[in-house]
């Protein structure tokens, strides 16, 4: 079998997994307002099932909002949205979504006098689970994040990264199908923040829809399938390398001995492109580096100039997210 | 509405008191100073010139059995206002509007956390109060004063209600203040024209 015919299969597979996997996540149109202030103004997004979404933006972008809504623990002003078959906001409904969905709010808001154990199964007896299920669901997460041992401490003796964990298991309890966690990583030192990391990448083996809101970018890069850029609108949706491709495009960097006028001219007649100056470098931006950058570098020489190195510039989310944001 | 989900908010409750010392002594003490101060009192008056007159002891025995009603409004205040202000300010009330429990059912279970204990303080109290009494006045009166219709009324009548208005009182007043003390302060405010008037009764 040739390589094309073997990329062929494997994209027809990856179709066809992306055609059957349903929406799990929908909002058309949503908005909140409060009073004057308008929160989230006319947010649309649909989030497949087993995808892990990232939601990124500034503070008061709405991305907290944007989840409560969600969760139907605040009303719409307008628009309408739905997780699985059911409708966000319908009374009915709402108590539907909350058995299905599990909600980490900013703030843990664990009981401090209470026992991790007694923590969990607290709310796992207020989701219906049966005291077998509790027993399991809690021994299964606590030895998974190491915390077995702790499980009779009181939750107010735990640090920082455990008392998040903690609340994670906590939104877990009920083997929930969507997972909204609101910043999961803030305000955790580098260790615990990768514990926390490895534990969602750990529930998206197990094909949950996970919603990450995060200020951080470089977690939303390594965890997330595809991320949302929000600041009261949806600003931009799509996997970080789509994101990338369609907002920074491909630029090259040539480092020269000395840069002039002459050469940089030159560059410009190599085609009409956008030419910025950092030293004794030239960042250009290229549409087809592979074609181009021979072209380029012929052009330089031409006029004198001499090539040091020549290297590719690859954009981060980060650049991404300040570029939009920003703009 | 889910009865299992209210029980479940209240022992839920019930947990946290026990381990929080301040709570625990703010339901115990009241009844217990009432319990033992009280009988000291009727101890103290009978050592000086003779005693009491027993016209005068049964009134002032049914005035007393009213300290029980002033702490049926009272002790829920302690326990209410954490229950409800101490769990927003602590912020482990936001996660549980995420659960499949209605708000009705969250209000109605922390309303009973409060409630319970502090009539079964009122009540342990009470029965103390009692035993100290009739062992007082047994030999005064020639039979045992308590219980009598009058504190079967406030037991089984006032001192519930007293309760469940001083619950609700707090109930309404921590949906709009956001720290624990304010809440206390606004509570007794609101109950020191019921508690001066029983008083004066």
């Amino acid at each position: 079998m040739t390589d094309d015919s073997s990329r062929l299969i494997e994209d027809i597979i990856e179709i066809a997994h992306a055609v059957r996997r349903p929406s799990v996540i929908d909002a058309e149109n949503l908005t909140k307002k409060f009073g004057n202030l308008t929160a989230v103004e006319d947010l649309t997004l649909h989030v497949d099932e087993g995808d892990v979404f990232g939601f990124l933006g500034p503070n008061g972008a709405g991305k907290t909002t944007t989840v409560r809504m969600l969760c139907c623990l605040i009303s719409r002003t307008s628009g309408k949205a739905k997780i699985g078959d059911q409708e966000v906001g319908n009374s009915t409904d709402s108590q539907k979504i909350r058995r299905i969905t599990g909600y980490l709010p900013e703030n843990v808001g664990l009981y401090d006098n209470l026992s991790a154990y007694k923590n969990l199964d607290f709310y796992g007896r207020l989701y219906k689970c049966t005291k077998e299920q509790r027993r399991e669901r809690i021994e299964y997460f606590l030895k998974m994040l190491g915390l077995w041992d702790k499980r009779n401490l009181s939750a107010g003796t735990f640090s920082k990264g455990m008392k998040q964990k903690l609340a994670i298991t906590r939104a877990l309890i009920h083997d929930p199908k969507v997972l909204f966690l609101d910043d999961p990583t803030a305000s955790l030192d580098p260790e615990a923040s990768k514990t926390v990391r490895d534990f969602i990448l750990e529930l998206k083996k197990e094909r949950r829809t996970i919603f990450l809101n995060t200020h951080h970018l470089d977690e939303a890069e390594k965890i997330c399938d595809r991320v949302g850029i929000l600041k009261t609108k949806l600003l931009a949706v799509g996997t970080p390398e789509k994101l990338r491709e369609s907002l920074w495009g491909s630029k090259t960097v040539v480092q020269l001995e000395h840069v002039n006028d002459a050469i940089v001219a030159a560059v410009k007649r190599v085609g009409p492109r956008n030419i910025e100056i950092v030293g004794n470098k030239l960042v250009i931006d290229v549409s087809n580096p592979e074609k181009e950058n021979p072209d380029i570098v012929a052009a330089i020489s031409a006029v004198g100039g001499r090539v040091q190195f020549v290297t590719e510039v690859t954009p981060t989310l980060e650049d991404v997210y300040l570029k939009l944001v920003r703009s | 509405m889910d009865l299992q989900n209210v029980w479940t908010v209240a022992t839920k409750d019930f947990s946290i008191f026990t381990k929080k010392k301040s709570i625990m002594y703010s339901v115990i003490l009241f009844p217990l100073l009432v319990s033992v101060g009280l009988p000291l009192v009727i101890h103290f008056a009978n050592m000086k010139s003779g005693g009491i007159p027993t016209a005068a002891l049964l009134p002032l025995l049914n005035a007393f059995a009213f300290f029980f009603v002033i702490g049926a409004a009272t002790l829920p205040v302690a326990i209410a206002s954490y229950s409800l202000v101490g769990e927003k300010a602590e912020k482990s009330l936001e996660p549980l509007p995420a659960t499949p429990v209605t708000d009705g059912e969250i209000l109605l279970g922390k309303s009973l956390a409060a409630f319970l204990p502090s009539l079964v303080a009122t009540y342990g109290g009470c029965a103390i109060f009692m035993a100290f009494i009739d062992n007082l006045t047994f030999s005064q009166l020639g039979y045992l004063y308590f219980p009598n219709w009058t504190m079967g009324v406030i037991l089984l009548a006032v001192a519930p209600l007293a309760c469940l208005l001083s619950v609700e009182v707090n109930v309404i007043i921590s949906a709009r203040v956001n720290d624990v003390r304010t809440a206390q302060q606004f509570e007794r405010n609101h109950d020191s024209p019921v508690r001066s008037h029983l008083c004066r009764g």
